[in-house]
Formats: C-alpha cells, structure tokens, sequence
C-alpha cells in the first residue's frame, strides 16, 4: 500500500467515509463507521465542525480557516485528522466514496479518544 | 472542558448502544442466564411494536443494538426486525445458541452488511461448556459456526462467560477462534438471573482473575465489552472506557419494552419505563427519574480511601446489588478483597437468603445444586 495515502495533506481535499455517521453530544460528537465497527469520540465542538466541513472546502486548510482553528492549535487538529485518516473514518478527495482497507486502530492523540464497539 | 469519562457519566444524549433481548423463550436453560430465560412471555412485544422500537432507535441514531434474549432467533419475525434494524441503519449484532443457524440461516446471514453473531460458548471443550448450557449445546455450537464459515460469513465472534471451570481454557479458546477466523469475546460472569444461583460456584477466583487480567494485557484485540473494569485495579487499564455504563451509555430493553439500566440488572429497582409507554424510549433514556439519578455524581463511599478507586470506579453495579452489598462499597470481585468481610458478614447473619431475587422470573425449573430462593 502506499503510506503516503495515509498522512493528512492539509493542501487537499478529505471527506467523511460513506459508511460513516456523526452524533451530536453535549462534548462534540460520537463518530461511526458501519463497515469497520470504529467508534470514535471528537472532543470538542469545533473539531465536529472542522469534520463536518471537510466534504465541502477545497483542501483540509481551507476547512480550518472556515471554522477559524487558530494557527497555533492546527497541528492539534491536524494529529485529529491524521487519526480519523488511519481509521477510515475520513478518506482522500471530496464525497469519496472509495472504500480503502481498513486499518489497525492508532493510538488516541488529544482531542480524540477510542471506545470499543466489541 | 471536564475529561471524557466524566463527561460521559453525564450521559449521553443516546445510547452508544443497547441491548436488546427480543424474547425469554429458549431452547437451553444456561445455569447463569442474566434473564433466567426459558419460557416465553405472553406479553412480548409483537412485530409491529419492535419495528417501532427500531424507529425510534434509528431517529435517535443509536449506532447498533446487541439483540439477545432468550434465544432470539426462535421468535418467527426474528428476520424481519433483523432486516428492519439494517434497513434503518440501526447496525444488529446478536447473541445465540446457534441452534437455529442452519446451511441456509448461514448463508441468508452472509448476504446482509451491519449484522455481527455472537456464538454463545463457555467452555472449549463439551464436558466444561455443557456443564454450564446443557448437553449438546457444544455440538450445537460448533455445527453453528461450521455453517457460517463455509457461508463465509466472515469474522464472527464467540462469546465466552468466564467462569472458574473455564478460564484455565483461555489458550484453546484463542485457538478455537483462530481456527474459524473468528473474533474471541470475553465476558464477565454476573450474579443476575439464575447466575445469582450459580455465582458462588461459577465465579472465577483471585487468582483466577490476575490470570486474565494478564491474559487480556496482552491480547488488546480480544474483546471484553468493556466487562472487566473491576480487573484495572491490578494496574494497566485494559482497552475500553473503564466505567459503569448503566443509564449513561447502555441500557437494556427486554422482551415486554420493559427498559432497565443495564442487562444485568433486571430488577424492579433498575426498571426506568417501558417504551410503549407515552414519549417511548427516547424520554424514558433522556428524563427517567433512575437515569438521571445515575448520571449524577456516584460517592465512592467505602472505596474512597483505596488508591484504586480511579482505576476500578468501584466495579460492577448489578454485582454488587445481586451479592447484597452495598452500591457505593467494592464489587464482590474485587481484585483486593475489600468486599470480603462484608461477604463474610453478611453468609455469618444469614443475609445472603435477603439478596434481592433477581426479577422477572421467565426460568423454568433447572437443576442447579444449590436451592432457590423465594
């Protein structure tokens, strides 16, 4: 496989999996994927809206400036991402639909935490 | 912004997921059945009053439902409320004995996305598993997942109930689901149903349980369920989120609509409504009296002064209440023996025969060699 699929590139575009839902929580939103079980926890209601606003902006740094993350909080949010990418919960392109392999659930970087949907 | 697990003990706006037990009717008699199943009851919800249910899972956006029972697929529409469950998003894993999974059942279950089994097996070998689930129920077992491996199914799990004549087995189950490229499940033993009968003989022991805890560290991809937080107290924090989900993450929808705080807690005392009354499920999980009371801030109580307490979170809620202890000391499993005096005290006044019955009483007579209560 090619690794580089799997490193967030914040000049393009990202979109929710297909397969994937978000519910609203008063801490953010539980985040699922039906194809690979994952359940996901996004802390913070502004990385709900930087999730949610992905499909519709042209790259990962324009969906950042679209829900004003400040400069120095986007690497934060760029380690979410690049975890949401590992378990599939995001892919590469806008409304993709693609359905790549899934992978092996990565460690909890701040801001998300995992839950077993066993 | 308060951690995760604190924000999570104020509830969620939904369950993660739920259980559901779609009937009391089975065809086995497990010694440890959580709902002391066996006989059907005649107040069941019908068809139409589960795929309502389903609807009103689905608006919630209620991720999956663990359907159970009683052995769920005996009811006539278990496949419509399966495909119901599908078709509406709501993902469907379900628990059973396997006695109805036939080459065509197997094959009709490969062809559907969002449905996880669950093969009941509790023990790797038919005199250890029939012991506990009667006989054959081994033999039942293993042609069950023949059949679904040669559907191709795919990964399906076997559950196991740990008990004290099967956590010696941990390496065969491992090997057994190995060789069906399954997924190896492992749960705890709980003093509800006939298992608060069967708990003083079936529970697994001190060492017993750092066995496990050991056997689990290593192996993170085998799954638990979350059941055995108590066992964080012995260090590591194993996978999960390692609190009491009652009322905050899960709860449990039986047969009748009849909705609990957990499944292994059914007793009047744990009973927030049932969803056929006015504003269903949705206000019975949002604004019962007992949710919201246990989505308030828990006392550790005799807990408070033990180093573990931020590890364990005090155990299991339905242990403790099925053992007679009390809700906010240690669980009867605790890894330090904290609950033991209390134990003793209570065998010594004879309390033991004032434990709470577990409820609703759907068994039919099983031999188990200690008497039942009243």
């Amino acid at each position: 496989m090619d690794t580089s699929s799997l490193t967030v590139q914040p000049d393009l575009p990202y979109a929710l999996h297909a397969s994937v839902t978000v519910r609203p929580e008063p801490f953010g939103a539980l985040v699922y994927h039906y194809g690979n079980r994952k359940l996901v926890f996004l802390k913070s209601p502004r990385l709900v809206a930087l999730v949610r606003s992905l499909g519709a902006q042209p790259s990962i740094d324009d969906a950042l400036d679209a829900v004003c993350v400040p400069v120095s909080a986007r690497t934060r949010y760029l380690a979410a991402l690049q975890s949401l990418l590992e378990s599939d919960m995001i892919v590469a392109g806008p409304r993709s639909r693609v359905d790549p392999p899934v992978v092996a659930v990565p460690t909890s970087p701040e801001g998300l935490s995992y839950g077993t949907a066993g | 912004m308060a951690p995760l697990v604190e924000q999570l003990k104020g509830g969620l706006a939904a369950p993660i997921c739920l259980t559901w037990e779609l009937t009391y009717a089975c065809n086995l008699a497990c010694i440890h059945c959580l709902s002391s199943s066996g006989r059907r009851d005649p107040h069941e919800l019908s068809t139409e009053q589960c795929l309502g249910v389903i609807d009103e899972l689905a608006a919630m956006q209620v991720f999956y439902v663990n359907i159970g029972g009683g052995e769920p697929t005996i009811r006539p529409d278990f496949f419509t409320i399966l495909d119901h469950s599908v078709a509406k998003g709501v993902g469907a894993k379900f628990s059973t004995n396997g006695s109805r999974i036939d080459a065509a059942v197997a094959r009709r279950l490969s062809g559907t996305d969002y449905i996880d089994i669950q093969i009941s097996l509790d023990g790797a070998d038919a005199a250890t598993n029939d012991a506990v689930r009667g006989i054959g129920s081994y033999a039942t077992a293993h042609r069950a997942m023949d059949h679904l491996a040669d559907a191709g199914f795919g990964p399906f799990k076997i559950s196991v109930v740990m008990t004290r004549h099967n956590i010696g087995q941990l390496d065969e189950f491992e090997s057994l689901a190995a060789q069906y490229g399954a997924e190896l499940r492992l749960t705890r033993l709980r003093p509800a149903g006939r298992g608060a009968d069967t708990w003083d003989q079936l529970h697994p022991s001190q060492a017993d349980q750092r066995a496990l805890y050991s056997w689990l560290i290593e192996r993170p991809h085998v799954l638990t369920g979350d059941s055995f937080f108590h066992l964080s107290a012995l260090g590591e924090s194993l996978p999960g989120l390692n609190l009491c989900g009652a009322g905050r993450i899960v709860c449990l929808i039986d047969p009748v609509g009849d909705v609990y705080a957990c499944p292994f807690v059914l007793h009047d005392e744990f009973k927030a409504g049932n969803v056929l009354s006015r504003g269903g499920f949705s206000q019975i999980w949002s604004s019962s009296d007992l949710f919201i009371s246990l989505r308030e801030p828990q006392s550790p109580g005799a807990c408070a002064s033990c180093g573990s307490y931020d590890a364990c979170q005090g155990g299991c809620m339905a242990a403790k209440f099925f053992t007679g202890l009390p809700l906010d000391g240690p669980d009867p499993e605790c890894v330090w023996g904290n609950a033991d005096e209390e134990l003793a005290r209570l065998a010594a006044v004879g309390a033991a025969a004032r434990k709470p019955v577990p409820g609703p009483g759907h068994s039919k007579p099983v031999p188990v060699s200690i008497g039942r209560r009243s």
